[in-house]
């Protein structure tokens, strides 16, 4: 086990290289560049720059594959390197955006595991029932309903009848939860509805098709009540392709939250990642893809992890 | 009769397939006395599982639902039984034991605590007495190094041992009644005989009696006391295992006993088939032989009538309106 | 039909680099000869060799080591124009019929394709004809040739099977398993149907089950498997009368005869144990961890086939050694 976790960790290096190099390349073949975008919104104000100086102040006027290595090389020694618009380092700004997203993804998915994983297995219970066909009627209403639409009436309509907003400075936690949760609470909800609705069918259905298997029919016929049946024989089994929903899902929390940051005014990495690229901020974007890169394989390793300790049939060596 | 601790009367289960009722058992009847080994014969789809099913209740529903009859376990009707009733029985009084050991445990718990739930779910033992009650259920079906063994999960065990682990859990309260569904058709032959052999072991020193539903017929000729010869959903003759094989009646039985190629026999000795396809279930009229399109002897009172169960010998029964004729041929088959 | 020390042997690898980390001797130096006309019974339980066997007769798998010389032709080095000439010849019919007939053919096209393949009849009326009487042969009606395998049972998925192996016209077909998954009443169908065919046609069978009855019932002569090695070889009547390796008395013993006085009056042999993993087989005679009767020898020396007179060949000390 240890062992397979050293090589999956060892693994990470190659894979981590490549997503940084299809960025990196991606990113120089987008039309326009940074300097660009600089000298034309400093001449607008007044300035007058000289291009060639800024792209030698940016590093930029050295050839793209050495820019690259460059980058690699600070990156290795942990030094991600210099904003181009904000005057702060990288990793400073990584540093106080990613938590923000961090709690909105977690949050999300606390609450869409809440929904869905009792809702699903009350749906296999009370299979082909009315409440069964309800529930499932409205998950499918849930993951249709564009996000950005049901954001902006849950911000208006409590706006317009009792005069409420949810705050729009962000706060950390530590030092005002209150404030804090107000503001990542609705977001986080909204996030896990659509969620909540894919995951929700998902547990139903696995349920369902673990009920079906022979064990739960030995389960039955020691005696064991039914309750006992699903939560002790078929929960667990069940659970293996859920985690896997839940594995893929989690990258999708952490950097696909755009629309809700945007609406919600969070300041979190999804928000930072569509201004630098609009930007053409090279350094922000590349730092901010690695460490969501790191993240996202980090949490697959998390999730093969738990494969195991749920199904003692699966081996690693 | 006292010692009589299972009486099926009239039980009647249905399957809806497609909005069609079909007869899935119909009208059946027998009996189990205490410590007896019952054989339950039949071809894929005559009912034989769907039977044994019924008694536990654990017919899937829908689309199977119990249509009618009476199950007399011990003299107490386990049909007029609450849910939470049956729970007791199932387990402690009358387990069961399926075809698929791989497929029967639960993959991702292990062997003694599959075993240890159903000892504390129909007893008052502490969990250690449970583990140490699994242990030597294990050591007697002779698994090496039982203490060790329980505490690994089913895919680390052999076929033969997954089935002994289901035998260790189906017998670990003594039950009065065991249920095998083709027990040993997914193990190999070696391993089939020994198993076999330790589950009637056990059985005899519990004073479990067996109802062993099964197409293999060696196996019946080895093990039962009593048989009954299933075919849609009917039993059409019943009788000693001896009188079974030694003066069947029944055409259907005729033709499985000279189907069966004997090991015992010269090759020169032959092998008589019985023509067609098992039936479809859900196309025998009700009033109608099942047996008719298959049969050598049917005629058209077969399928006007369908004959009744009646009486050739002393506890023997046969549900067949040509049966002497059929004995007159299965004489000609042997000479 | 000869077969000279064959064997296979499939590798175990391990890691990344898919190093190796030893075999699994699925059939290791096993030889016999089939008779032209005649069956040959190969008998075993699980991982004893029996399936693969049937898969290096027709060259489906490339052979370890060994001869397989068919009418005189070692297969080892016959160009592949011939072979696919010999694939003709040589047929298959396994345990599932539902498995190897596609669900979206027709049965007409499952019997014709390899007639289309190989060319043997050209026209589609002849093709037609063709096979409306490769179905009449193995008892099914002709119209039937427009259905799709699912609307039929078990064994007449068998029975197409067979119909599709002899459109082709071989002479020699390994049955691997063919009655396992039937039931009782439909297996003697099927074996009747083949011994039936055997007598009209004389084609020759490699017959590979687990079940001994209906192996030896089918077979002139029975090979029995054990963990990749053939324990004994012989006529099907002399197998059951004089059994001479341990493990084919237990095989029979542990055979129930379908007759109460019968069965009940017999000397049971049971035996201990698993089957050990054919990754890991013992040294020595295969055999000698599940043996009643093993001794030092055997657990150090491996035992030779011998023939022991009157074409009954052995693999054990107890019984060659003295």
């Amino acid at each position: 086990m240890g062992k397979y976790v050293l090589k999956r960790v060892l693994l990470l290096i190659p894979t981590i290289f490549l997503v940084c190099l299809i960025v990196f390349a991606l990113m120089r073949a987008v039309p326009g560049d940074a300097v660009d975008s600089i000298v034309t919104r400093m001449t607008q104000s007044g300035q007058t720059v000289d291009a060639d100086a800024v792209r030698h102040k940016l590093g930029l006027d050295v050839p793209a594959a050495q820019q690259f290595f460059n980058w690699l090389a600070d990156a290795v020694r942990g030094n991600l390197g210099d904003s181009f618009f904000q005057f702060d380092t990288v990793s400073n700004i990584i540093a106080r955006q990613l938590p923000v997203s961090l709690e909105l993804g977690i949050l999300t998915l606390i609450f869409a595991n809440l929904i869905s994983i009792p809702l699903g297995l009350f749906c296999a219970a009370k299979q082909d029932s009315i409440p069964d066909y309800t529930v499932r009627i409205i998950a499918v209403i849930f993951m249709a309903i564009p996000v950005f639409w049901l954001a902006t009436l849950v911000l208006f309509y409590p706006a317009q009848w009792w005069d409420y907003s949810p705050p729009v400075q962000y706060v950390s936690f530590f030092e005002d939860p209150l404030t804090n949760l107000q503001m990542f609470l609705i977001p986080s909800i909204l996030g896990a509805l659509a969620q909540a609705g894919m995951q929700l069918r998902i547990v139903r259905t696995m349920v369902l098709d673990t009920m079906r298997q022979d064990y739960i029919r030995t389960a039955y016929a020691k005696g064991v009540n039914q309750t006992h049946v699903m939560f002790q024989h078929a929960f667990r089994n069940s659970m293996i392709p859920v985690i896997t929903v839940i594995g893929f899902s989690v990258g999708a929390l952490i950097g696909g939250n755009v629309v809700l940051e945007n609406i919600f005014n969070i300041p979190g990495i999804g928000q930072l990642l569509v201004t630098a690229l609009g930007q053409r901020d090279y350094p922000v974007v590349q730092g901010s893809v690695l460490v969501m890169s790191i993240f996202v394989m980090i949490v697959n390793l998390i999730v093969d992890i738990a494969y195991k300790w749920i199904d003692p049939r699966i081996k690693y060596d | 009769m006292s010692d009589v601790i299972l009486d099926i009367r009239h039980l009647r289960t249905s399957f809806f397939q497609n909005g069609t009722e079909v007869r899935a058992v119909d009208d059946m009847s027998y009996q189990v006395r205490q410590g007896e080994c019952v054989a339950i014969i039949g071809e894929s789809g005559s009912g034989k599982s769907v039977s044994a099913m019924s008694i536990f209740r654990l017919i899937p529903y829908p689309p199977g639902i119990i249509r009618g009859g009476e199950i007399l376990f011990k003299g107490h009707d386990l049909m007029k039984l609450s849910y939470e009733e049956m729970e007791k029985i199932r387990g402690s009084e009358i387990s069961m034991i399926f075809q698929e050991p791989s497929t029967a445990l639960n993959p991702v718990i292990p062997i003694g605590k599959q075993i240890v739930e159903n000892i504390l779910l129909h007893s008052s033992m502490s969990k250690q007495e449970a583990w140490q009650r699994a242990e030597l259920l294990l050591a007697k079906l002779d698994i090496p190094n039982p203490a060790a063994r329980l505490k690994e999960y089913p895919h680390q065990f052999s076929g033969g041992m997954q089935q002994r682990a289901m035998i260790a859990m189906a017998m670990s309260c003594q039950p009065s009644l065991l249920i095998a569904d083709e027990p040993t058709t997914a193990l190999d032959v070696t391993v089939q005989a020994q198993v076999l052999e330790q589950l009637n072991e056990l059985r005899q020193e519990y004073g479990t009696a067996l109802i062993i539903i099964t197409h293999n017929l060696g196996i019946v000729a080895r093990y039962a006391d009593s048989v009954k010869i299933v075919y849609g959903g009917k039993i059409v003759e019943e009788g000693s295992v001896r009188d079974i094989f030694n003066h069947p009646h029944h055409p259907y039985t005729i033709g499985l006993i000279n189907a069966v190629p004997r090991l015992d026999l010269p090759r020169s000795h032959g092998l008589r088939t019985i023509e067609g396809e098992p039936p479809d279930m859900s196309k025998i009229a009700p009033d109608s032989c099942a047996f008719k399109q298959r049969c050598r002897y049917a005629t058209e009172e077969c399928g006007s009538r369908r004959p009744p169960l009646t009486e050739v010998g002393e506890g023997h029964s046969c549900a067949c309106f040509h049966m002497n004729q059929a004995q007159e041929g299965a004489k000609e088959v042997v000479m | 039909m000869l077969v000279n020390d064959l064997k296979m042997h499939f590798p175990v690898t391990k890691g990344l680099l898919r190093r190796q980390i030893g075999s699994v001797k699925a059939v290791d130096g096993v030889s016999f000869a089939v008779k032209r006309g005649k069956t040959l019974g190969i008998v075993g339980e699980s991982g004893s060799g029996k399936s693969t066997i049937g898969n290096c007769l027709l060259s489906r798998l490339p052979i370890t080591g060994g001869d397989i010389m068919f009418e005189g032709v070692n297969m080892r080095n016959i160009p592949a124009g011939s072979m696919r000439k010999m694939r003709k010849t040589l047929q298959m019919i396994t345990q599932d019929p539902f498995a190897s007939l596609d669900p979206r053919f027709t049965i007409r096209k499952c019997i014709s394709e390899g007639i289309e393949i190989h060319n043997t009849i050209s026209g589609k009326q002849a093709i037609d004809e063709k096979v409306s009487e490769m179905l009449n042969t193995v008892g099914l009606r002709p119209e039937f040739a427009d259905r799709f395998p699912h609307e039929f049972s078990g064994g007449q998925r068998q029975r197409i099977s067979i119909a599709r192996a002899l459109a082709l016209q071989p002479s020699f077909i390994v049955c691997d398993e063919v009655v396992s998954a039937l039931d009782v009443s439909i297996q003697a169908q099927i074996v009747s149907l083949l011994m039936k065919l055997q007598q009209e046609i004389g084609l020759t069978y490699v017959f590979i089950g687990h079940d001994l009855s209906v192996v030896r019932f089918i077979s002139h002569e029975v090979a029995v498997m054990y963990l990749g090695k053939i324990m004994e070889i012989t006529s099907s009547d002399e197998l059951y009368d004089h059994p001479l390796h341990p493990y084919t008395q237990a095989l029979i013993s542990a055979a129930p005869i379908p007759n109460p006085d019968v069965d009940r009056a017999r000397e049971r042999i049971l035996l201990k144990g698993e089957i050990p993993s054919p990754m890991n087989p013992p040294k020595g005679c295969n055999f000698c961890t599940r043996c009643p009767h093993a001794d030092n020898r055997c657990r150090e020396e491996e035992p030779v086939f011998a023939d022991v007179g009157n074409h009954h060949f052995v693999a054990c000390h107890k019984v060659t050694g003295r």
